[in-house]
């Protein structure tokens, strides 16, 4: 699941998405979410993703802060005033 | 220290003591050895050190690191959480036509998000290093594990 490489081919080939992003043309967009089911297709990959993502990122935040306090405990062992 | 070596041995040769002589001469022998094994020794105890030095300043620099991805990630976490409810919105109502004209940040929840990228160049860096003990041997694959399962879990989701 790739967010960069989804959005490149909904640029293609959704025209609302390259109006909106491109001219920052919101009229069609309003059209889109409550007829076209595709868009809201899109919409939901899209929170799945991100919410994927998310937890990706907060699961490397979290253990990020874990090894932080590993280094930080071998150092003040192996180098003291390092 | 020399000429004391020097003078036994002057004493030792004319008394024609053969076997005295020769036990000296071991000991001289015996004295030289000890004294390069401790030179050695004080050499490789520094180099040691020298490593160990260098190995701390690779781990200081990782460390620095993951502090800077760790307050990067508290800045755009809150971003995702708040595209996520927006998007969520969207789905459950759909918001009407002006409403998406008059509010551009209900495109902008679904248009992009902040890019991250896991900061590891000082993780390259260990890995031209070679482990100066166990304890860091066993430090070096915790943080090589840690960069490899997240390089790919982030990477598969933003590429």
């Amino acid at each position: 699941m790739s967010y960069h490489r989804n959005v490149a081919y909904w640029e293609e080939h959704e025209p609302w998405l390259s109006l909106a992003l491109v001219d920052r043309d919101f009229s069609k967009l309003g059209q889109h979410a409550e007829n076209n089911p595709i868009f809201r297709n899109k919409l939901s990959w899209y929170r799945i993703m991100l919410s994927r993502l998310k937890a990706a990122l907060l699961a490397y935040q979290t253990e990020s802060g874990v090894l932080a306090d590993e280094i930080r405990a071998y150092l003040r062992t192996a180098e003291p005033g390092t | 220290m020399l000429r004391i070596f020097r003078q036994m041995r002057q004493k030792l040769l004319p008394e024609n003591r053969f076997s005295k002589y020769l036990l000296y001469a071991l000991g001289e022998i015996a004295l030289v050895v000890i004294g390069i094994l401790i030179a050695l020794q004080v050499n490789d105890w520094n180099e040691s050190r020298l490593s160990r030095a260098e190995m701390a300043k690779v781990y200081v620099s990782i460390l620095d690191d993951l502090e800077n991805d760790y307050g990067r990630l508290a800045q755009i976490l809150p971003d995702f959480e708040w595209k996520i409810s927006v998007i969520h919105g969207i789905i459950t109502e759909p918001p009407t036509p002006g409403q998406w004209v008059a509010n551009d940040s209900l495109f902008n929840s679904f248009s992009s998000f902040a890019d991250f990228e896991i900061g590891k160049e000082r993780f390259e860096l260990l890995k031209t290093k070679v482990a100066v003990d166990e304890q860091s041997r066993v430090l070096n694959n915790r943080i090589t594990d840690f960069y490899k399962k997240h390089s790919t879990d982030i990477g598969v989701r933003t590429y």
